[in-house]
């Protein structure tokens, strides 16, 4: 009796329309990140985008038609996204056979193994940027610097430079927040002149991205604040009481977070249903992001954060159902 | 032939049957094996010091000195001081502390290093255990002499390349090195009084290590600009 | 059909203690990290499998139901710390990367199942036969398991280097490779047996 109760809200498989217009203005919202990082990485960023977008379609499409014998569903646009959503994640001056890899792992493994759209319990396209950072680290953390409009040359020779993350972990595994000078400002932060995943850099960017999918209601605030409070008072406490720890407004203007939370976290397949649900699950990954940036094996922990919280979705929407919290929602 | 009843006489007397020929078997067992675990548990020890050092044959080594936590093996060829091999650490690795043994020949100059113990990130930090002694660009440490190299990263102005995309390990190693280095050159007094080869080389060493004091100003200032 | 035959090759496809019965996964996703290190698994499974299922078949009578559990596990344990204490003398080397794993043949689901569900039930041939079948099984699945691990992760296979290491995918060296690999190569078996 108990699991007739839950229901989940779109993208189911057949209501093809629906899915479709979602996935496009989540495909809208991405595009002034997308200008922000084209201006500062160039054609790297262009090549990545090109190479995982058609990587992940070509991929689904193979997939479906000969191991899965069915009819290939590419024309939802989500197969676009998710290899949107992994070009993001990655340095642009990535060799184009590793961005190949982490189409086929995002599809393949991430996606297609599970049943294909609304049946896979991790989002795809972190799940082959996991693989990626596991796999080949060095490539995956050696970001170029970006150089504004003189970047647009072979992307190969770019210059490397730490990340702002690289430095604050450097920071607190040293116990000296005198390193923390090296932050770059704050503003060149929220405009994206940083080094990072092409499609993370720009803070400014991602969040009107973030307010047209508000607006369009396409999702809904619930994760994206949930995660970016939890950050800032986790962080801030970390600040106030470890030495070396970075101030909560370096923990929210760098690295993937704003990308994780307003792009990355919300996906419909693998969030949460209920509003509070989706409460707890933006309050672990925020806890989770800022325990791994402090302490874990990689300067970066949104996108282990999700995938954490994706595996425990299930859980929360077995415990919260939709109807015992429905007034709460209204207050 | 059936299978014998559950009472307590026949549970009791088969169980300790059992136990009884098998203690006895992994008694005799324990025995056979017990030198050769021995040897090869010590081999493993002696070989992870001579590993380091410039000569591999016929070397003994002295009593272990301790220098807050590093180690110190001076090693012989008969009488002849050849060198050392220290065990040296650093707290702050990427995840934490790492244990090296470096080997020095007489003139302080590297000759090897092995990684003993280490939980760096696979294919970032971990790297290593090999990086510092590939022939490749500026990354080889080993010929190096800790006196005359400034033993920092390219990237805060020193003369060794960094592990690419781990710096937090690479300052590490050097760090690791560096309290090595200090450790040997800090020679003792028992040192001093086991030989005339012995002497010479502690003198050498004494005035090296004064001389590094001045040096290592530099590369601090240089950091800050990064 | 010809029993002892059909005993050996039990073990193989049909009953495989990895694909088939799901057993041992504990040491078939820690040690598969190279080809070489699974089959050093696998082959010291092999000789514990086959020396318990012989001794257990042995004393099958005189050991009363109520205490069997007992006795077979110190009868088990004995041939792994036997293996254990070899190791360590003379192959230092590979005891240090299977380190834990070897005492932990112990409590490996296969060795006590077989000595229960065939030992305990059948004569001293076949249980040796049914030892080797299965610890072979064994065997060649981790041996496989490694090969891909070590083939993807680091580009060799035995250690002879198949292409360059830059294409290895470190991932597969490390543990969530190996329930990736395992999965797929599981989903293959069942594929090809059906």
């Amino acid at each position: 009796m108990a699991k007739q109760l839950i229901v989940n809200p779109a993208p189911h498989a057949h209501s093809g329309d629906s899915v479709r217009k979602n996935m496009l203005n989540v495909i809208i919202a991405l595009v002034p990140a997308f200008a922000v990082s084209l201006w500062a990485f160039g054609w790297g960023a262009l090549m990545v985008t090109a190479t995982s977008v058609a990587a992940c379609v070509l991929f689904e499409w193979l997939i479906a038609k000969y191991i899965m014998k069915q009819q290939p569903t590419i024309c939802d646009l989500s197969a676009v996204l998710t290899g949107l959503l992994l070009a993001f994640n990655l340095p642009s001056n990535m060799p184009l056979w590793i961005v190949i890899i982490g189409a086929l792992v995002a599809i393949g493994v991430g996606k297609m193994t599970f049943g294909g759209l609304g049946q896979n319990p991790f989002n795809p396209a972190l799940v082959g940027r996991v693989f990626l950072l596991i796999s080949f680290p060095v490539q995956m953390t050696t970001w170029p610097r970006p150089l504004g409009f003189a970047s647009a040359m072979p992307f190969v020779d770019a210059e490397t430079g730490a990340t702002p993350l690289a430095a604050m972990k450097e920071a607190i595994k040293a116990g000296d927040a005198g390193l923390l000078d090296k932050l770059p400002d704050l503003w060149d932060m929220a405009i994206g002149m940083i080094g990072g995943s092409f499609g993370e850099i720009s803070a400014i960017a991602l969040v009107i991205g973030g307010i047209y999918l508000l607006c369009t209601k396409t999702i809904t605030w619930h994760i994206p604040v949930s995660i970016l409070c939890t950050v800032a008072l986790v962080s801030g406490i970390f600040y106030l009481t470890i030495p070396g720890a970075a101030a909560p407004q370096y923990h929210l203007l760098t690295g993937g977070l704003l990308l994780g939370a307003i792009f990355m976290a919300t996906d419909y397949v693998t969030s949460p249903m209920t509003p509070w649900g989706q409460i707890i699950y933006g309050i672990g990954i925020g806890v989770i992001v800022v325990v791994i940036r402090t302490w874990g094996a990689y300067p970066e922990g949104v996108s282990f954060a999700i995938l954490i919280m994706n595996a425990v979705t299930p859980l929360l929407n077995m415990y919260i159902r939709p109807k015992r919290f429905g007034e709460k929602k209204k207050a | 032939m059936k299978r014998l009843e559950s009472n307590l006489q026949n549970m009791v007397l088969s169980l300790t049957l059992v136990a009884l020929v098998t203690a006895a078997l992994l008694g005799g067992m324990y025995v056979l094996t017990e030198e050769p675990i021995r040897l090869s548990k010590e081999n493993k020890q002696v070989q992870a010091k001579v590993e380091v050092l410039p000569v591999q044959e016929g070397v003994t080594f002295a009593e272990a000195e301790d220098h807050d936590g590093v180690k110190v093996y001076r090693a012989y060829v008969g009488d002849e001081f050849i060198g050392a091999a220290v065990e040296t650490f650093d707290p702050n690795g990427f995840n934490g502390r790492f244990s090296l043994m470096i080997g020095f020949d007489k003139e302080g100059v590297i000759t090897g290093y092995k990684v003993l113990e280490q939980n760096e990130t696979p294919g970032l930090g971990a790297n290593m255990v090999e990086w510092f002694r590939t022939d490749k660009g500026k990354q080889n440490v080993i010929g190096l002499d800790p006196v005359k190299t400034n033993m920092t990263v390219s990237k805060d102005g020193g003369d060794v390349d960094a592990i690419t995309a781990a710096t937090i390990t690479s300052r590490a190693f050097l760090r690791a090195i560096d309290r090595a280095y200090k450790a040997y050159a800090d020679q003792p007094k028992v040192e001093a009084q086991s030989g005339a080869t012995a002497l010479s080389g502690a003198t050498v060493l004494e005035e090296k290590a004064e001389a590094e004091v001045v040096e290592e100003v530099e590369p601090e200032k240089v950091e800050s600009n990064e | 059909m010809n029993k002892p035959l059909e005993v050996l090759t039990n073990g193989f496809i049909k009953e495989n203690p990895t694909f088939g019965l799901v057993l041992g996964m504990c040491p078939t996703l820690a040690t598969t990290t190279s080809a070489i290190n699974g089959m050093s698994m696998g082959l010291a499974t092999l000789f514990v499998l086959v020396c318990s299922n012989v001794v257990i078949s042995l004393l099958r009578n005189l050991i009363p139901d109520k205490v069997h559990i007992p006795a077979y596990i110190v009868v088990i344990a004995t041939f792994v710390t036997m293996v254990q204490l070899t190791m360590q003398a003379y192959l230092p080397a590979l005891y240090e990367t299977l380190g834990l794993f070897i005492p932990l043949i112990v409590v490996n689901c296969i060795v006590l199942g077989r000595a229960e569900a065939f030992a305990a039930k059948n004569g001293v041939g076949l249980s040796a036969l049914d030892g080797i079948g299965m610890g072979l099984g064994f065997t060649i699945a981790l041996t496989i398991l490694g090969c891909i691990r070590e083939l993807l992760g680091t580009g060799c296979a035995f250690g002879l280097h198949i292409y360059s290491d830059v294409y290895g995918m470190l991932l597969f060296v490390l543990a969530p490779g190996a329930f990736i690999a395992l999965a797929y190569l599981m989903a293959l078996v069942n594929k090809l047996r059906k």
